[in-house]
């Protein structure tokens, strides 16, 4: 039997930060009111050039969604926690559905005059069902790669004594 | 996009389902073979694929090869996690500081 050995760190949450020159109320604000004036939709969504724009429904419960140019929904996520101006938790699952899921943090903390904004995205170590081999359509490499990333990720922490 | 040839190596749905038959557990040839719809030329063909782009990797045993899933293109994948957060954030980033030149300049 052939061991498959992945270390801890790469199942551990991936966290990146920007610092801006905004008040925590504007930086939440243009974060998640105005999403859709800077999201590089043509790179990352799932329409790819079809994608016009994407957009919160501002509560807990709310969708994190695409719109296509043909009018088209595409769900990215649902949000967990909704505390503007501080934070918002939302399940990220972009071209799949929520069983693929793994869960983005945003917080917005005053720093320096301006505002910290944190990302952490994380759930790589969740248990998630084995994707069905039919599930082989319209599904860009990205999106595809996150719910791969986290199947990878149950392989890593299945092998970890 | 730093890892390019995983993801297009994954963009194939057979090659896809071999390597959640390696997820489960390492394989030989002939074990994925009848695991997934295709012949076993066919299997060693995607194998061969899966390897370049190192989502797999083979061990021998005896006369047979054994394959498992490589950690390294866990790595990759999770740089190009990384590298799509970086991507938002750029764009966020750049779209704060027009907004807060425009309200500086309307003071």
């Amino acid at each position: 039997m052939i061991k498959q050995t992945v270390s801890d760190p790469s199942v551990a949450p991936i966290v990146k930060s920007v610092q801006v020159d905004l008040p925590v109320e504007a930086a939440f604000h243009l974060f998640t009111a105005r999403v859709a004036e800077w999201w590089p939709l043509r790179t990352h969504s799932v329409g790819g050039d079809s994608a016009v724009a994407c957009a919160f429904e501002p509560r807990v419960g709310g969708r994190f969604y695409e719109v296509q140019k043909d009018g088209t929904q595409c769900e990215w996520g649902v949000l967990q926690a909704w505390d503007p101006p501080r934070r918002l938790i939302f399940w990220f699952y972009p071209g799949h559905t929520p069983e693929y899921r793994t869960e983005v943090e945003v917080n917005f903390a005053p720093e320096s005059g301006g505002t910290r904004v944190t990302l952490t995205h994380r759930g790589w170590d969740q248990t998630l069902p084995v994707m069905a081999s039919r599930r082989t359509g319209y599904v860009r490499g990205w999106t595809f790669v996150l719910g791969k990333f986290v199947e990878r990720s149950k392989v890593a922490q299945g092998d970890t004594p | 996009m730093t890892n390019i040839s995983a993801l297009e190596a994954l963009a194939d749905p057979t090659r896809r389902l071999i390597f959640e038959q390696l997820r489960e557990k390492p394989r030989s040839v002939n074990e994925l073979a009848h695991a997934v719809p295709v012949s076993q030329p066919a299997v060693s063909q995607h194998l061969r694929v899966l390897k370049s782009a190192r989502l797999v990797r083979a061990v021998r045993r005896g006369q047979q090869r054994i394959y498992s899933i490589d950690p390294q293109g866990l790595v990759e994948l999770r740089a190009y996690v990384e590298s799509f957060w970086e991507g938002v954030l750029e764009n966020f980033q750049s779209a704060a500081s027009q907004l807060s030149n425009q309200e500086s300049s309307d003071d």
